[in-house]
């Protein structure tokens, strides 16, 4: 009996202090911490045609994970309605950055503005936080594996 | 040996769940004025400046608590509604914050939990301390944009909680008979909804039509109530517009719209169009909570007779990038554009 108490003791300690939801928001964070590693990337380099290279494959990259995620029977139409307006957001940024459909490409002198233009626009309407976690999570897991 | 493991389990809810710290005011102050500021801090608010990573509403809170040390002639009451947690799965753990600042010194630190989506708990805790007789009040909201439909989850950790603008509106008159000044730090509220919501219940409001960068609505320049406590509202409301503006304008590529909204003036002509509006949103169905609202009167359901701009004031300043670069005017007005 005293066993069993002790056991019973044990887990209501673990479900007491475990953070229920601590991972709830990570794969946010880590999907907004890319976005910042390819900010600082072309703020880093030097060379206006190899800044543009990077957003533009950077870019590309999302928006690919984002069909392959879309792609999944398991995410549900809520997401894909999501899933589907960020990438409307990357395919307006990466269109204006190579000056088609409608745009001026993006000035040489100007691509370091323009890569925090797309982060602060992501991060502002924060269309990262209305996908949900596991698909978050398979974005992520997607674009390690590109 | 069963009632050793009962007595213990009500001590863990029990006691992990109320803390207060309340101290005695050196010199107790009848306040000159009273500032209501509520965090929401409850929808994954981090965002990036120059590559460092902020928390927004931590970023809220640290403003308004410099103000509730600042304030001493008056009082400043905070509510950061922290994500909330439960204990053993089922019970509340109290994780919203509030803090009660008179004269310049922390007189109360509590944990609390909502009630429901909206304010109410804030407004039984407002009045438990007295705090409505002050002849002015400013609250201020930090938050994600408060919606008009319900429908979409604004409480992460609560997603079953409704919050829309009618709650936030029923819930603000709910503080006090009315507030002098409201401010919305919050994407795409310097709406016709808001402002029909709001009316009666604030002199003045303070919001942006368009998306607006995370946290970013500064309130030191409410330190002009120390400075003059007979300073007109209208100016307060104008400095804090100018203020957040030009510190927006310096930092970010995107939109900015920061609006003044005189809220008895607006009342005259905004009935009508804030009517067609709840029919225009009735017909359609808002598919995510962060779609940036466009021009009110852009919008085919405004028609010929555009939305008068009287009693409004708007701050804007294009985008650097995007469809809107080259934009040269907005009404104080966003509405959402649904297909």
């Amino acid at each position: 009996m005293k066993n069993l108490i002790l056991s019973l003791l044990l887990v209501v300690f673990a479900a007491a202090s475990s953070p229920l939801k601590a991972q709830a928001t990570d794969a946010h964070e880590m999907l907004k911490k890319h976005i910042n590693s390819i900010v600082e990337q072309v703020e880093e380099t030097e060379s206006p045609e190899k800044k543009r290279e990077i957003l533009d494959s950077s870019l590309s990259e999302i928006t690919e994970a984002l069909d392959k995620v879309a792609e999944k029977s398991a995410v549900s139409g809520q997401d894909k309605n999501n899933l589907d307006s960020f990438k409307k957001l990357l395919t307006e940024k990466q269109d204006e950055l190579n000056g088609v459909n409608g745009y001026e490409p993006v000035g040489n002198n100007q691509l370091d503005d323009f890569a925090d233009y797309v982060q602060q626009d992501i991060e502002q309407a924060d269309s990262v936080v209305t996908i949900s976690v596991t698909t978050a999570l398979l974005i992520i897991i997607i674009l390690l594996l590109l | 040996m069963l009632k050793y493991f009962s007595v213990f389990i009500l001590l863990i809810v029990f006691l992990g769940c109320s803390t207060t710290k309340q101290t005695t005011p050196k010199n107790v102050v009848q306040p000159a004025y009273t500032l209501v500021y509520v965090i929401h801090g409850d929808g994954n608010y981090t965002y990036h400046l120059n590559s460092k990573k902020y928390q927004a509403d931590e970023e809220a809170l640290a403003q308004a608590m410099s103000m509730g040390e600042s304030a001493k002639t008056g009082e400043v009451l905070i509510f950061h509604q922290k994500p909330e947690r439960k204990r053993l799965l089922f019970f509340p753990k109290k994780d919203r914050v509030f803090y009660h600042y008179n004269g310049g010194e922390l007189v109360e630190k509590t944990v609390y939990s909502p009630i429901d989506g909206g304010l109410e708990k804030e407004s039984d805790l407002f009045a438990r301390v007295k705090s409505g007789s002050s002849k002015r009040a400013v609250l201020l909201y930090y938050g994600h944009e408060i919606p008009s439909d319900s429908s979409l989850v604004y409480h992460r950790s609560q997603p079953g909680q409704n919050f829309d603008i009618n709650t936030f509106a029923d819930d603000v008159g709910d503080f006090r008979k009315k507030f002098d000044l409201v401010i919305l730090s919050t994407c795409n509220n310097g709406s016709p909804a808001m402002a029909k919501a709001l009316t009666g219940k604030a002199d003045l409001m303070v919001a942006s039509p368009r998306n607006l960068h995370l946290s970013h609505l500064q309130s030191s320049k409410l330190n002009m109530l120390e400075e003059d406590p007979a300073v007109a509202t209208e100016l307060l409301a104008d400095s804090i517009a100018v203020h957040s503006f030009d510190r927006l304008s310096g930092m970010v590529q995107t939109m900015v719209t920061v609006g003044v909204y005189n809220l008895k003036k607006t009342s005259d002509y905004l009935d009508g169009y804030a009517k067609k509006y709840e029919a225009y949103l009735s017909d359609r169905k808002q598919e995510t909570l962060f779609t940036d609202n466009s021009d009110c009167n852009t919008l085919p359901f405004i028609g010929n007779e555009k939305i008068s701009d009287e009693g409004t004031k708007l701050y804007f300043k294009p985008a650097a990038f995007g469809r809107e670069a080259r934009l040269k005017y907005h009404s104080a007005w966003g509405c959402k554009q649904i297909d």
